[in-house]
């Protein structure tokens, strides 16, 4: 099963129009605001999907302890964008300013199974994360670290939305799930 | 929240405007001088001067010459006015899947301290179409810019059969079923937002090469 957890606060009031129903459409799983989630309620599914929201929606770094189920949780979790802070920020990294909007270059930093060259990518966000030495970094823009992996976890994080002209990024995930 | 609903006059912008009814207090409008804008509808825009009026809601309405980067800032200034007249904190766009559009308006949006929602980014074309339908919206097709529509497409009723049709196309030369890459232009007639229905009885069919407009004349 599949959950896509919502981010946004009560005053993006379409906030799960743009950054959740996206991606929904594509994986076809079930939708749950991040204050309904626990260790619990996410050990029900094997692939968990953390969404963006709008650029200047930052409630939900008001409530990052709100994540703790994180660190306990063994399936597969894709961080889009604040998804991919929120995954950094609860293994111990820091949020730094970086504003990005609109289609940004990503260039491949190390080998991995996403992307085998630089590509292009949408971008919407006002922090990236410094990366500590629980990640590695798979791709960067000029500013700041785009995609990432957990270094012993199925976690994975991308700054950009992926979900707009880079969809076949979720496929491998997808695929991986249904193996 | 007070919003300002980027208003072409067109489906999507109606459609968003309908979606945040509940907090729109302004709609603004560009009209654009050119014809190739990537950025803002040109057919028909003086269309929005009556819908606005239909609706009860005021309308900014600001000129551009259409040059690409100019226009960016004469939509600032448009946004810009709405925040000061109608202490707006948002914008609303009808934008799907135009990357293009989207960005830029979030870059203005962000300059100016506005949330930017864009209630209908990414969703499905087909269900957007029937959705407007479901909704009583009427919707006309006012321009068509590329192959295979010819100049029949002209003044046709966004409804079930159109919808159909336009799904087969899709299929076999690849166009955008909502008409994002600008392969056609609507203008609204009436949506449940209209206290009054806008009725043609004036236009013509301006037809050259591979695209045509109806040229509407007059409304009442």
């Amino acid at each position: 099963m599949i959950l896509v957890i919502d981010v946004n606060s009560s005053k993006n009031k379409f906030g799960r129009d743009e950054f959740v129903r996206p991606i929904n459409n594509i994986v076809k799983g079930e939708i749950k605001h991040y204050s309904e989630v626990n260790l619990e309620e996410a050990k029900k599914y094997d692939l968990i999907i953390i969404c963006g929201t709008a650029l200047r929606d930052n409630v939900y770094l008001d409530s990052i302890e709100k994540f703790e189920w994180i660190k306990e949780y063994h399936g597969i979790i894709v961080g889009i964008c604040a998804g991919m802070q929120i995954l950094g920020m609860i293994f111990g990294c820091s949020l730094k300013e970086c504003k990005e909007i609109g289609m940004t270059k990503i260039n491949k930093t190390k080998e991995n199974k996403f992307f085998s060259t630089g590509f292009e990518a949408y971008e919407l966000h006002n922090y990236a994360l410094d990366i500590n030495d629980e990640f590695e970094i798979f791709g960067k823009s000029n500013k700041c670290a785009q995609v990432i992996k957990h270094k012993t976890r199925e976690f994975y994080g991308f700054l950009f939305h992926f979900e707009v002209r880079n969809k076949h990024f979720i496929d491998g995930f997808l695929e991986k799930k249904k193996g | 929240m007070k919003l300002g609903v980027l208003f072409s006059g067109g489906k999507d912008s109606n459609y968003a405007l309908f979606k945040s009814r509940k907090d729109a207090v302004c709609l603004i409008s560009i009209i654009s001088k050119n014809k190739e804008s990537y950025m803002f509808h040109v057919p028909n825009i003086h269309l929005v001067e009556y819908q606005a009026e239909s609706m009860g809601l005021p309308l900014i309405k600001k000129f551009t010459e259409g040059e690409k980067e100019k226009e960016l800032e004469d939509l600032r200034e448009a946004i810009e006015e709405a925040k000061k007249k109608y202490k707006i904190e948002g914008i609303v766009t009808g934008a799907v899947e135009s990357v293009y559009q989207a960005s830029r308006i979030q870059k203005i949006c962000d300059e100016l301290g506005l949330w930017c929602f864009n209630p209908l980014w990414l969703k499905d074309q087909v269900e957007l179409l029937n959705e407007l339908i479901k909704n009583k919206f009427e919707v006309i097709i006012s321009g068509v810019f590329a192959y295979p529509f010819n100049e029949s497409w002209l003044g046709r009723k966004i409804d079930e059969d159109v919808i159909g049709e336009l799904v087969e196309l899709k299929e076999k030369y690849k166009i955008s079923i909502s008409g994002e890459g600008g392969e056609y232009e609507s203008s609204v007639l009436n949506s449940p937002m209209f206290k009054k229905k806008i009725k043609v009885v004036d236009s013509k069919k301006n037809w050259e090469g591979n695209s045509g407009v109806l040229e509407i004349n007059k409304v009442e």
